[in-house]
């Protein structure tokens, strides 16, 4: 096989992962999450059985809801599949191989955001407003750690793109550097995922749901699906780059990339449950931390660590 | 070609100030305003394919030279485009915005067009001396502009601020012009002249001078810590004038800055790591205090002190490389023609933001977020706009905002190495980046606070007039456009960058976008496309699909929103804009302490009374006296002719 038809097979493996996935390792979070609480607890397929059943339920709109609220999810969704589309999840590059595209993603990343939150504010309902607000104020503090975490990675590796970036990881051992704004990444991951003490932006028993509480049927299916790819695609990011040397393959890259991104799935399961909810000022606050880490990362990198 | 651009803005001043009705000769002057920048546009795009204009007026010490090459062709471009949205929107704004202000409308007519003659003509003139007037123009008439409502206390502040430091900047600009010129013989102000005096000085002498220049330009272009007058006065303007102002006339400045820095200094590394350093700085500072802003003009004022971070950020990296050594001039230019496109992009969405807060202001007379909201539904095409502004002020792929942004993330990032210098650009990449996601937010709040959500003013439903909303849907095209085709405008800004460093071609440039920026533009096969389009062009449909591929059979249901089950009246239950972001402002809120140098305002009212006012009063007092003698009885006519008679009489015995 050519090396071109084995990047165009992993660029689509790559988004078929980011797409299947994600959904899957909710379930194994909420099954290890139940057993934690000694519950029985759903099946694993159960968070993708949600989705499609959303699919297929009729459309329940909020009669303040402005244009913004029913296209957010999709443009956010397309944003994201792009993302997929660049970043080498499988295989050490993909089709799209150009200079500087770690911007690019970090860019697409936070337009996910930009528009799942516009759509939440959309909806006219002020439990979406608090929702989408406390959402924004976080994603202000994870992007300031992911921008410098990419930032670490990138002085380590002298590199600006993911194919040079992996291409080296793969070459060399792994730094000190590289595997902190790694573990920023995953981090960062987790509270974009709503993950407790983070749950802020849904909070079910205080908000009532919050940026979801008016989404309903496909729109809702879409907007998770959204959460979940944005939380998978910064691990798969990160896993790779603490392990690059399966990607030289596409086949051994996705059966290694799945047990990586597994490992960490199973962290955040068995994290979770220790957490009660933050504040939001708490929370902010705390996530002053991992800004100042990811400068610490910074520093290590230029140091050469 | 240029003197009639110039003497259809003087007639457009002339008729708009003296014709016998108010509002036509207001719609008299926007009209050949409007030709005027159209033939602006025309002869700057003539320009930049390649026949440059000069012009040479008057003679001797005070000869006016204008020449409109490839920079300046550029630069026309941009303000001719902005100009004319901005005119054909100013017929329809003031008139309905502004109407009971008295003499408002004659004022607005006559200095609308000779601000606009004066911004072209600071780009366009090459004499020192002319450059001070134009220059002392601009400043007088945008104060006059800014202080349209001059009713209210805060508005005549601020007018005033802005006056002070406009001249602030003009001394410094005098101080320089005069240094050089002082050193040239025969006296010349002529650019050329001044470089090559500017070559022969004392290097500590030309290092003052150029820092003096740099700093003049930016108290022009509100960098941080100059920028307190901007927050102030753009606001302070009618929403037509706040477009220029923001979009146009801090450009000026920036354009000056680029010209003198390129062409009449010598290139040096202090002062591109002092450009650098202030656009750093009007980066963070910019776009962290447009986040607690809750009037929305406030926080676009803010979010133009972040653009013009960008902006110097890009030009100043661009300048530093390209004197560090000569043999980096290709990374050089590219830093410098994504400054220029950012410039460009900004003066496009950012005229258009300002517009449609004028809509906003037009509809609901207020510009407090607190109160505002829900004004997506009473006007849908406005609201449409923004959002394509926001969109482009973010930065999101496939719009303009962020084709420039992501120029100067990359050309910065891949800046050769020079010692701690390199350095220094990658931080200020690094909090570029980081002013993007502040940028994010204060464009989410400013969208969110005013077209979603609820209102606590009821609002009438129905769109401002279309002569006001298609000149904005015009600029947000123009958005759009760029954002899918940057390489349209690349291939209009490599021909003014070749000129400023002449060891690169236009070819050489185009190469290196190829090789850099691949992601904008696809070498072979669609030569000006942006990648990204291409491939949002796929997965737009794909996830729109979803959507409507499995639409339900049964209709869609709309239901009030749910509120826990209570029934509040929706317009009492506003988020209000000012604690949206409470919780982050709480966190940096030793930032928001800083203080920044300021002017106080006094006023010499009383004293200018005195010697200005009062004489007239008194005289006015003294007529109506006079005026008594009119009672309309030939008998008292009469005797005071009688009584005059007398005196002449005795002063003739006596004299």
């Amino acid at each position: 096989m050519s090396v071109e038809i084995i990047t165009i097979v992993s660029t689509i493996l790559g988004i078929a992962v980011t797409v299947l996935l994600p959904p899957l390792y909710d379930g194994i979070h909420r099954k290890i999450r139940a057993r934690i609480h000694c519950r029985v607890g759903p099946p694993i397929m159960q968070t993708w059985y949600d989705i499609l059943k959303l699919m297929v339920k009729q459309d329940v709109i909020p009669e303040t809801a402005s244009k913004t609220f029913l296209y957010a999810p999709s443009i956010s969704l397309a944003y994201l599949l792009l993302a997929a589309a660049m970043i080498p999840i499988v295989y050490w590059r993909t089709v799209f191989d150009f200079t500087c595209d770690i911007i690019l993603v970090i860019y697409l990343l936070s337009s996910a955001t930009v528009f799942l939150t516009l759509g939440s504010l959309g909806s006219g309902n002020i439990f979406a407003v608090e929702g989408a607000r406390r959402e924004l104020m976080i994603a202000i503090l994870t992007e300031l750690t992911v921008i410098f975490s990419f930032i670490a990675i990138a002085i380590r590796f002298n590199a600006i793109k993911f194919s040079s970036i992996f291409f080296q990881a793969m070459e060399t051992y792994p730094a000190i550097s590289s595997i902190v704004a790694s573990l920023l990444l995953i981090s960062c991951a987790y509270i974009e995922g709503f993950k407790l003490p983070f749950e802020l932006p849904e909070a079910e028993p205080e908000i009532a749901g919050g940026s979801v509480i008016e989404y309903s049927g496909r729109r809702l299916a879409l907007f998770k699906l959204s959460i979940f790819m944005k939380q998978f695609l910064l691990i798969a990011i990160a896993v790779n780059v603490i392990e690059p040397w399966s990607l030289s393959n596409p086949m051994l890259g996705l059966i290694i990339t799945i047990v990586k991104v597994s490992i960490v799935y199973i962290v955040f399961a068995i994290w979770e449950p220790l957490f009660g909810r933050f504040r939001v000022y708490e929370a902010l606050r705390s996530l002053l931390i991992l800004c100042a880490l990811s400068i610490i990362a910074v520093i290590l990198s230029l140091i050469g660590v | 070609m240029l003197e009639i651009i110039f003497a259809l803005f003087t007639l457009a001043a002339l008729l708009g100030a003296f014709s016998p009705s108010k509002r036509w000769g207001h719609r008299i002057s926007c009209m050949l305003s409007l030709f005027a920048s159209l033939l602006l546009l025309d002869v700057s795009i003539q320009a930049l394919e390649g026949s440059p204009i000069t012009l040479k007026l008057l003679q001797g010490i005070i000869v006016l030279p204008l020449e409109m090459d490839m920079l300046s062709a550029f630069f026309s471009m941009v303000f001719g485009i902005v100009f004319t949205i901005v005119s054909l929107y100013s017929l329809k704004y003031i008139e309905e915005g502004y109407t009971d202000r008295g003499s408002g409308l004659r004022i607005h007519a006559l200095c609308l067009p000779i601000f606009m003659a004066s911004m072209v003509a600071v780009i366009l003139v090459r004499s020192g001396f002319w450059l001070i007037f134009a220059w002392e123009l601009m400043s007088l008439s945008s104060f006059i502009l800014v202080v349209y409502e001059h009713k209210r206390q805060d508005v005549r502040n601020a007018g005033l601020i802005y006056f002070a430091m406009s001249h602030a900047a003009a001394a410094l600009l005098i101080v320089v012009v005069l240094t050089l010129a002082s050193h040239t013989s025969p006296l010349s102000f002529l650019y050329s002249s001044l470089s090559s005096a500017y070559k022969s000085l004392d290097p500590h002498v030309a290092m003052c001078l150029a820092i003096l220049f740099t700093i003049a330009m930016g108290i022009k272009s509100g960098v941080v810590p100059l920028h307190f007058w901007l927050p102030r006065a753009h606001p302070a303007a009618p929403s037509n004038i706040s477009a220029l102002l923001s979009g146009i006339m801090v450009k000026t400045s920036i354009f000056l800055l680029l010209y003198f820095t390129t062409k009449i200094f010598y290139p040096a590394i202090e002062i591109g790591a002092l450009i650098l350093v202030l656009g750093i700085l009007s980066i963070l500072i910019g776009c962290l205090y447009a986040v607690p802003q809750n009037d929305c003009k406030v926080l676009l004022a803010y979010s133009t002190i972040g653009h013009i971070g960008y902006i110097w950020l890009a030009l100043g990296a661009g300048l530093m490389i390209y004197a560090y050594s000569g043999q980096f001039a290709l990374y050089a230019s590219l830093l410098i023609s994504a400054g220029l496109f950012h410039l460009m992009n900004h003066a496009f969405f950012k005229s258009l933001l300002f517009m449609v807060t004028g809509n906003v202001i037009l509809k609901t007379e207020t510009r407090d977020m607190d109160i505002l909201g829900g004004l997506g539904k009473a006007m849908p095409f406005t609201s449409f706009i923004a959002m394509i502004g926001i969109l482009s002020l973010i930065g999101l792929p496939i719009f303009n905002g962020f084709a420039s942004k992501w120029m100067i993330y990359v050309t910065g990032i891949s800046s050769p190495a020079m010692d701690h210098l390199t350095m220094l650009i990658h931080l200020g990449v690094a909090l570029a980046l980081f002013g993007g996601t502040l940028t994010a937010i204060y464009s989410i709040k400013f969208y969110s606070e005013i077209f979603t959500g609820q209102s606590r003013v009821k609002v009438a439903k129905g769109d401002v007039s279309p002569i006001i909303t298609v000149p904005e849907a015009v600029l947000a095209i123009a958005c759009i456009v760029f954002g899918i085709f940057p390489g349209a405008a690349l291939s209009v800004i490599f021909k003014p960058v070749s000129t400023l460093i002449p060891e690169i071609s236009v070819y050489t440039l185009a190469e290196g976008v190829k090789f850099y920026l691949s992601l904008l533009v696809i070498p072979s096969t669609m030569p000006l496309t942006s990648v990204c389009f291409t491939l949002l062009a796929v997965f737009i449909p794909i996830a729109f699909g979803i959507l409507y591929a499995l639409a339900h059979p049964l209709k869609t249901r709309v239901e009030a929103p749910w509120l826990g089950g209570y029934k509040f009246d929706i317009h009492e239950i506003k988020f209000p804009a000012s604690s949206l972001y409470a919780g982050f402002e709480k966190l940096v809120s030793p930032l928001y302490r800083v203080k920044f140098p300021t002017v106080k305002v006094r006023y010499p009212e009383p004293n200018a009374d005195k010697v200005l006012v009062s004489p007239w009063v008194k005289l006015g007092a003294f007529l109506g006296e006079v005026k008594r003698i009119q009672v309309g009885r030939v008998q008292v006519y009469v005797g005071v002719l009688f009584i005059l008679l007398i005196i002449v009489l005795v002063a003739r015995v006596l004299g």
